[in-house]
């Protein structure tokens, strides 16, 4: 064998890892730490909102998970055909549409780990969570996070603004207010104080300066957590509620 | 677009397809060719050939993941296109140093090179990734995938070339061990 065949054959290698150095090469980091323990963000460390794919987890204090972030991508596809695969890897079944009816309709799915880590940001909890894009028609983006239930995660810290309970499980609908700041960002006393509000977060490593609120439906069937977002709070409670119902099938 | 539309285009053989790819994927394609080649026109006839590939290749393909397709084109067109350049003239570049790097692994192996070798070759070099960390993993493709610099990669990742070279020479013999495992060398 020569050094070029082995290079060719470097070239066939799996997908999701050719993509994931190239997130390397393009500069994307992975969010490192939040300041306030239960504000916890995935995805790209920017100010822009779309890349903040999932909000509200909690830790418990005894595994000292001070963030939660992206780990290894493991299945990435824009087919709906290939969802069975995603939830094979990911290793347990969920509710999934294709097509809601009030027009979102599926875009993408991922299964991705989620890593906890302590202060020295050591990885003290993994778990697998699958994440589904939809999209309506004017290309407006709602997100479907599913995991298995683990002990030390829950939804959300805080107060649910709404709850409804849906043919017997009890779905709760949040807004959260986020405030993204750069890393070397002085907290003012203001800051301060908003960030002591129930719901109200300040994460760190953006560019600029930005607020912006995130809502979402989250509830627990069959022992999986399922969250549905809106990253811009643009949906009306209502609607999350109604696409919670139409995935648990009432 | 979403890749799911442009593939469409490609399906339903529209010219849009290439003006779509382009817009999304062109940097990028550009960004592989030009790392291999070090020459912005041979660069440049590689993406165009690779949106030709492409053409030609959807229907009947349909790719899960359009980027890494494209990119999968563009780097054996442009280690296709290196080699012929290289026939007439010694070209240097960074592919040139990982392949000195690569016969690390193979040394004098007399495996043949067969489409079912590769297969195998390219099975277990699977294998052998999945057991390396995503940082690990990602520095070994941007090397050998990418054929990314040593210096880039310890600018992208925040290390020093000497811990980039080090992790590669860790690697490749990792990697050699596991082959001979395998009887692949």
């Amino acid at each position: 064998m020569k050094n070029d065949f082995l290079l060719h054959a470097i070239g066939q290698t799996k997908e999701d890892y050719i993509m994931e150095a190239q997130q390397l090469r393009d500069g994307v980091k992975k969010p490192r730490q939040t300041r306030r323990k239960p504000a916890l963000w995935k995805g790209v460390l920017i100010a822009a909102i779309i890349s903040l794919m999932t909000v509200t987890a909690y830790a418990a204090d005894f595994l000292n998970i001070q963030s939660l972030t992206s780990g290894t991508l493991h299945f990435s596809s824009s087919s709906y055909k290939k969802a069975e695969k995603a939830m094979k890897i990911a290793g347990f079944q969920m509710d999934l549409k294709e097509q809601f009816g009030n027009g979102y309709t599926f875009d993408n799915i991922r299964v991705e780990d989620v890593d906890g880590r302590d202060e020295q940001n050591r990885k003290v909890l993994t778990y697998k969570e699958t994440s589904v894009t939809y999209r309506n028609q004017s290309g407006y983006r709602l997100y479907l996070h599913a995991y298995q239930k683990q002990e030390e995660i829950t939804q959300s810290d805080h107060a649910a603004v709404q709850s409804r309970v849906i043919g017997g499980v009890t779905a709760t609908y949040h807004l959260d207010h986020y405030k993204f700041v750069p890393a070397d960002y002085q907290l003012t006393e203001a800051d301060k104080l908003w960030g002591q509000q129930p719901g109200n977060f300040i994460s760190y490593g953006s560019d600029l300066v930005e607020k912006t609120d995130v809502s979402f439906v989250c509830w627990e069937k069959e022992g999986i957590c399922y969250s549905i977002m809106d990253m811009t709070a643009k949906e009306t409670p209502d609607t999350l509620f109604s696409m919670a119902a139409e995935l648990m099938g009432n | 677009m979403d890749d799911e539309k442009i593939i469409d285009l490609y399906w339903s053989r529209s010219e849009n397809a290439i003006s779509e790819t382009s817009r999304k994927y062109g940097r990028y394609c550009y960004s592989i060719a030009y790392h291999i080649l070090s020459n912005n026109e041979d660069a440049e006839e590689c993406v165009s050939d690779t949106y030709l590939s492409a053409w030609n290749a959807m229907p009947p393909g349909r790719p899960a993941v359009l980027s890494a397709f494209l990119g999968r084109i563009t780097r054996q067109l442009s280690i296709d296109r290196w080699r012929s350049r290289s026939r007439e003239k010694r070209g240097g570049g960074e592919i040139a140093l990982a392949l000195d790097e690569l016969t690390e692994i193979v040394g004098d192996s007399q495996s043949p090179e067969t489409a079912m070798m590769e297969k195998d070759l390219v099975f277990s070099l699977n294998r052998y990734l999945d057991t390396l960390s995503q940082t690990e993993r990602s520095v070994f493709l941007c090397r050998y995938w990418y054929l990314d610099s040593i210096s880039e990669i310890a600018e992208k990742t925040g290390f020093t070339t000497s811990k980039i070279a080090s992790m590669l020479f860790r690697m490749r013999g990792r990697l050699k061990k596991q082959l001979m495992k395998e009887g692949l060398l």
